[in-house]
């Protein structure tokens, strides 16, 4: 019998500080950070043999890691930012509502940088005029929630359609489109006081579950 | 035997797939201890035991898909056997309440009526004893570290959770944490912590600035009838918030008037009939009006404006971009024409198909929809004699378009077939007043019953 899930890819544990410190004092924590390389990250379960070309991977040496959290591969590129939040939430339950609420919280946030119209669509995407600007996805464990979520600002889709073939699942407002067709680019800047600005906004704003 | 379900691990979750068993039968695992991690969309659990003992049991390799409230695993506790691994689940007794198996799990998902009283808390906590008692993972380590049972605390957090303080509290003194009793009303609730969904805080929120508004949960519809249930997303929810965002903070008032354009619509149709095939060939009435309008908007700037609520001040904006609705069949979007006061007709006109065609297809960037100063809803084609439209917020005004119709009217003392188009113009009465709505609504009546005053416009 299996009993582990395969251990091939090393764990994304950018964000493992955060999930020690709410254990700890079970107070919220979030980051919001501008990633910097080129990275390939598959969900817990993922199977990369179906989710990656891997062999395009492979041909340009980006490495590839597993998130705690769930859902399908995502490419990460200088283009993106990361936002994470841990909040302490009691039980392992909720996990729609935390995804509703975190997804209310980024909107919020993003109308209040400048960007009004960003909405929720499919179990955890952000969408601004039918294109996908965000991904997202939870880790819940026992007392707390790991939200992370992928904005696109000026993501390289040209290198997504390379590396990711067309997911095992999809959302309905997908229709089938190719990624270039289906991901879209927020309007929001990429340098520190534009990353700074969004984290204290989104700080201000978070108001629980 | 304690059997394990999987729990309930939100709204709309009915099963999810096995990613990892961090036990497995004839394991000693403790209360708490992680046991299985389950993956839902986008979401990965790690479900911690409920109880201590021995698996005896367990339901699912990695990768099978397991059901919300189907048994996942077997524990014998307390000293008691492991059944044979593979066949617990038909041989003995369960052993709690499946309610009881999570007791926290429904702290997101539905709000509690209200905050136990401490009394209660205690006589719950103490007539469980061996049930897990709500608290986090570093409350307990901290409670065995001051060896403090914590069963014996009444917890003063939200659904009777222990806490730190009421465990430090306990070991000082030895008296159990008091929590504050408070009335079964939303509000009250709202007012002591965070133990709410999101949407019944914001109901609480609401109900509590807005005198006699009065939100209560939906009740359940099901007893009543089959229902289907869709969350709400997308387009739908944009144009929700945007609504209730302008029905809530606008004071809006609608000023309805008739125009005869049977002189415009027959000068309309007979430059379509030359343009056909061309570039903004089509030459919809919208583009008219969207000219028209354009002209009085000049002439009375209150309805080309935003009010800053904040800073109590009036925005008037000095230029012209006029946002139209359009039905893409995925929901409402309002594709907008820049610079209508520099454009001609049939510039305008060939914009609006250009737009409203991307707006069909999901292709129009999010730029065209930006920005707009003045919105105009044309239902016309679709029938109705008039309608109340909403402003789109932070505008101020906005054109709703009823159907055009033949209909009998007084012309100099005889009755003629004229061809009629119903307006209402909706605006914020913060910033304009009756009057000026009529006079705007008036000249641009005007203007769409002659058309040779829209052309000596351009």
């Amino acid at each position: 019998m299996r009993r582990d899930p395969p251990s091939d890819y090393p764990l994304w544990d950018e964000d493992d500080d955060l999930i020690a410190a709410v254990r700890g004092d079970e107070v919220m924590r979030m980051r919001v950070r501008r990633w910097g390389d080129v990275e390939v990250v598959i969900g817990r379960g993922g199977a990369a043999e179906v989710e990656l070309d891997l062999e395009a991977v492979a041909a340009d040496g980006v490495p590839v890691r597993r998130r705690r959290g769930g859902g399908c591969a995502v490419v990460l590129d200088p283009g993106n930012l990361v936002v994470s939040l841990v909040a302490p939430l009691e039980g392992v339950g909720g996990v729609t509502s935390a995804f509703s609420a975190c997804t209310d919280w980024l909107c919020r946030g993003l109308a209040e940088a400048g960007v009004p119209d960003v909405c929720g669509d499919g179990v955890s995407d952000l969408v601004l005029a039918d294109r996908k600007v965000g991904g997202s996805c939870i880790y819940r464990t026992q007392g707390l929630v790991y939200y992370s979520t992928t904005l696109l600002i000026s993501p390289d889709l040209e290198r997504i359609e390379r590396y990711l073939p067309h997911p095992p699942r999809e959302p309905e407002y997908r229709h089938g489109r190719r990624h270039v067709d289906f991901m879209g680019a927020l309007p929001l800047a990429l340098d520190a006081d534009a990353v700074i600005r969004l984290a204290l906004l989104l700080e201000r704003g978070w108001t629980g579950w | 035997m304690f059997e394990f379900k999987l729990p309930d691990l939100g709204e709309g979750i009915h099963e999810g797939e096995v990613l990892k068993w961090y036990v497995q039968p004839g394991d000693l695992i403790e209360e708490d201890a992680p046991l299985v991690d389950v993956e839902t969309d986008k979401a990965a659990v790690t479900i911690p035991s409920p109880r201590g003992g021995v698996v005896s049991m367990t339901t699912g390799e990695v990768g099978d898909v397991v059901e919300t409230g189907q048994v996942i695993c077997v524990i014998a506790v307390d000293g008691e056997a492991a059944a044979p691994t593979g066949r617990a689940a038909e041989e003995t007794p369960v052993g709690l309440p499946e309610a009881a198996d999570v007791p926290a799990a429904a702290a997101v998902a539905t709000a509690p009526k209200a905050k136990p009283a401490a009394a209660a808390t205690t006589q719950a906590n103490s007539a469980v004893a061996g049930r897990p008692v709500p608290a986090a993972p570093a409350t307990r380590r901290l409670a065995r570290e001051m060896g403090v049972d914590i069963h014996a605390i009444a917890g003063s957090g939200p659904a009777g959770r222990v806490t730190p303080d009421d465990v430090k509290t306990y070991a000082a003194g030895g008296t159990a944490a008091v929590a504050p009793a408070v009335p079964a009303t939303i509000p009250a609730v709202a007012a002591v912590g965070a133990d709410l969904s999101p949407v019944t805080k914001m109901a609480a929120q609401a109900s509590s600035v807005i005198p006699f508004l009065d939100l209560e949960p939906l009740p359940d519809f099901a007893p009543q009838g089959p229902v289907v249930i869709e969350p709400l997303r997308s387009i739908r929810r944009k144009v929700a918030r945007k609504m209730v965002t302008s029905m809530v903070l606008v004071p809006h008032v609608a000023h309805m008037d008739d125009a005869d354009v049977t002189d415009l619509e027959e000068f309309r149709l007979r430059m379509k009939a030359k343009r056909e095939g061309l570039p903004g060939g089509k030459l919809t009435l919208l583009s008219f009006v969207i000219r028209a309008i354009t002209a009085g908007l000049r002439a009375a700037p209150a309805f080309n404006a935003s009010l800053d609520p904040f800073k109590e001040e009036i925005i008037y904006k000095k230029y012209y971009n006029i946002g139209f609705a359009a039905d893409t069949g995925k929901g409402l979007v309002v594709p907008v024409i820049r610079g209508t006061d520099i454009k001609s007709i049939n510039e305008i006109s060939q914009e609006i198909e250009e737009k409203a065609a991307l707006a069909r297809e999901g292709k129009l960037p999010i730029e065209d929809m930006q920005g707009g100063t003045f919105t105009i809803t044309n239902v016309g084609p679709l029938g109705g004699t008039a309608l109340i439209p909403t402003i789109n917020y932070p505008e101020v005004a906005i054109l709703g378009m009823g159907k055009v119709q033949e209909k009998p009217v007084v012309r100099d003392g005889e009755i003629v077939i004229r061809k009629i188009l119903p307006l209402t113009l909706a605006f914020d009465h913060r910033v304009a007043d009756g009057a000026d709505a009529a006079r705007f609504v008036s000249e641009l009546v005007r203007n769409l019953s002659d058309p040779s005053l829209l052309l000596l416009d351009t």
